[in-house]
């Protein structure tokens, strides 16, 4: 019930105050409910009243910056750190958008950017959001482990181990992981990724897909026999290999 | 004989050696002056034979004596060059790191507890190696803050446009339109100008991997070809090879994205940019065009536009060169892009050079040196 309540509010954190007017306004004309904070601290406290269903936040803000409000919201108990997170940045650096990635930002935006594109990608994430919550409750898939070689993935209580020891994933890693093991040993495309993963189309010389893999193999480390359990297959997209 | 220390050791060895013959002069004169002087030839008098035997046995002992010196004296030798030596090599270890671009190298506790003038230049470099890390942080931390100051007002400015646009008729929104591509264009220029800026003062520091040349040039190709199609016009791979090489996988990238889009740009519409990529083993360093014999892999992007000029065409690399050409200014580029792309090549030691193709249109060839 309460997810129906508030699946239109969108909390926006960023000091400039002109710009959250003029999105508010957009988003508002999109059907959108749009509060604004314009630093950190206040935008932490308003994000975990657990009243909004995406968070759009900028990495530039006074005081305790952007990734340290990521840091924190992730850091809470239940639900609401899996609220999901769209992380805007004005200087345009890969390092910024790669860190975001990693904190578990779901997407990432640079500035300037068309409303129309902040528009998809904040029903895009919280579709995708959606979609987790309800997998995470309903019966049948709770009973689904998914286990290839030493890796165990649980959709119901989204956790991944390997060799029995628990991984810590961020909600698109997740994702990324569960669509690859379940056609392991055959390639996916970075198309069907992105959907999974972003829950939107790809646009072209975006690499969060990239990034976002080259974070879950980093976190899942190399298969028994050495090798990379994520292989990326050139052009076309990347496959999880099957160890036996 | 190049090393300041094998200089230092020959002069020490030179010194001692001139010493010991110094030595051994006054020692022989003191042997054989016996017979000279009568007063000595009173004493061989009375002593009969046995001074003989003893300045034998004396002899001998000399040169036992003289070779332990000697041996003693080169080890004092060696160790005092060394001694002299050994901050030079730690120093210039140092500056070689510094000026790879680790700018954090310090030589501080490497001097030891040494008070002389070695010990004040290491003093001096790390004061100077400080200062210039404190520069290039600046300079960079103020990148990031032009970036953010310049974009946030476009960002304001594109919101407010697509406020515009939802109410406006058909010819404001025409307007609105082109506002909107110049806000795009200052926004290109802006990341151009930053990348091209943060790419001069790139150094060791830039993190290397192993790069699947072939695989990048298939994903950029394949997302120029997405966007060129919007505009008529093709992008197709049309040859390719595996290669490999140790590099900066963001920098070939925008190397290569800078290539195939500016050739998107200027081809005619209806045509199709070829992208091949080849390799080329091992050759002979004759060929003058390549400082490099290993192997190498050879991109080659080719348009279908007009080309330029044979006389711009080394210029083409040059920051905001323009071909005085009226087509040039719709074509949108803002003209940094090759500059972009010719940096990043040569970091990787590669070189980028453009020519006529021969039916028209212009061609770019990178080459890179990989792996064998």
């Amino acid at each position: 019930m309460e997810t129906e309540l508030n699946a239109n509010r969108v909390l926006m954190i960023d000091d400039d105050e002109e710009l959250s007017e003029l999105v508010s306004e957009y988003l508002r004309r999109e059907g959108f409910a749009a509060d604004v904070a314009g630093d950190g601290e206040s935008g932490t406290r308003q994000a975990l009243t657990g009243d909004y269903a995406v968070v759009v936040l900028d990495v530039m803000l006074p005081g305790i910056g952007g990734f340290e409000v990521l840091r924190r919201i992730r850091a809470a108990d239940g639900a609401i750190s899996r609220l999901p997170i769209l992380m805007l940045t004005a200087r345009g650096d890969e390092v910024d958008r790669v860190l975001g990635l990693e904190l578990g930002a779901d997407d990432y935006l640079p500035k300037p950017f068309s409303s129309r594109e902040l528009v998809a990608r904040i029903r895009a994430i919280s579709r995708r959001a959606q979609n987790a919550e309800t997998s995470r409750q309903s019966p049948e898939a709770a009973r689904q482990t998914l286990r290839v070689g030493d890796v165990e993935l649980h959709p119901a209580t989204r956790e991944v181990s390997i060799s029995g020891k628990k991984l810590d994933l961020t909600a698109a890693e997740f994702d990324l992981l569960e669509i690859l093991l379940r056609s392991a040993g055959e390639i996916v495309t970075r198309e069907t990724i992105a959907k999974a993963a972003l829950g939107r189309p790809l646009s072209p010389y975006d690499r969060s897909i990239d990034v976002h893999v080259s974070n879950l193999r980093r976190k899942l480390g190399t298969a028994q026999n050495g090798g990379e359990r994520i292989k990326a297959v050139r052009g076309v997209g990347y496959l999880y290999a099957n160890a036996e | 004989m190049k090393s300041l220390f094998s200089k230092i050791f020959a002069c020490f060895l030179l010194t001692h050696l001139l010493a010991l013959l110094v030595t051994i002069t006054v020692l022989t004169a003191t042997d054989t002056r016996p017979s000279d002087t009568p007063r000595n030839a009173v004493r061989r008098e009375y002593s009969g034979p046995r001074p003989q035997r003893r300045s034998r046995r004396a002899r001998n002992f000399e040169i036992v004596r003289l070779t332990a010196i000697f041996l003693a004296a080169s080890a004092v030798a060696y160790s005092l060059s060394r001694y002299l030596t050994a901050p030079t090599a730690k120093l210039r270890r140092a500056t070689q790191q510094l000026a790879s671009g680790d700018l954090t190298t310090r030589v501080g506790n490497q001097m030891g507890n040494r008070r002389d003038e070695l010990a004040d230049l290491g003093r001096d470099f790390d004061l100077m190696a400080s200062r210039i890390q404190s520069l290039v942080g600046a300079e960079r931390r103020l990148l990031g803050d032009i970036s953010h100051e310049l974009r946030s007002p476009l960002a304001r400015m594109q919101v407010a446009l697509d406020l515009a646009t939802q109410t406006a008729d058909d010819q404001t929104r025409g307007y609105l339109n082109r506002i909107e591509r110049e806000g795009a264009r200052l926004n290109e220029l802006i990341g151009q100008l930053l990348t091209l800026t943060r790419l001069e003062t790139i150094g060791a520091d830039t993190p290397r991997e192993t790069v699947d040349v072939a695989g990048l040039v298939a994903e950029v190709a394949a997302d120029a070809d997405f966007e060129a199609r919007s505009e008529n016009r093709m992008v197709q791979v049309t040859q390719t090879s595996e290669c490999f090489l140790e590099g900066n996988a963001g920098l070939l990238r925008s190397a290569i994205e800078n290539v195939i889009r500016n050739a998107t740009r200027y081809t005619r519409e209806n045509t199709i940019v070829e992208v091949s990529l080849e390799r080329e083993n091992a050759i002979a360093p004759s060929k003058g065009s390549t400082p490099f014999s290993g192997a190498q892999a050879v991109i080659r992007v080719r348009d279908w536009g007009s080309g330029v000029p044979e006389e711009s065409l080394s210029k083409l690399f040059d920051p905001f060169y323009r071909v005085a050409d009226a087509r040039d200014r719709q074509s949108g580029g803002v003209g940094l892009g090759l500059s972009i792309a010719q940096r990043a090549i040569r970091f990787h030691g590669g070189t980028i050079a453009a020519k006529n193709a021969e039916d028209g249109g212009l061609m770019v060839e990178i080459r890179l040196p990989i792996e064998d």
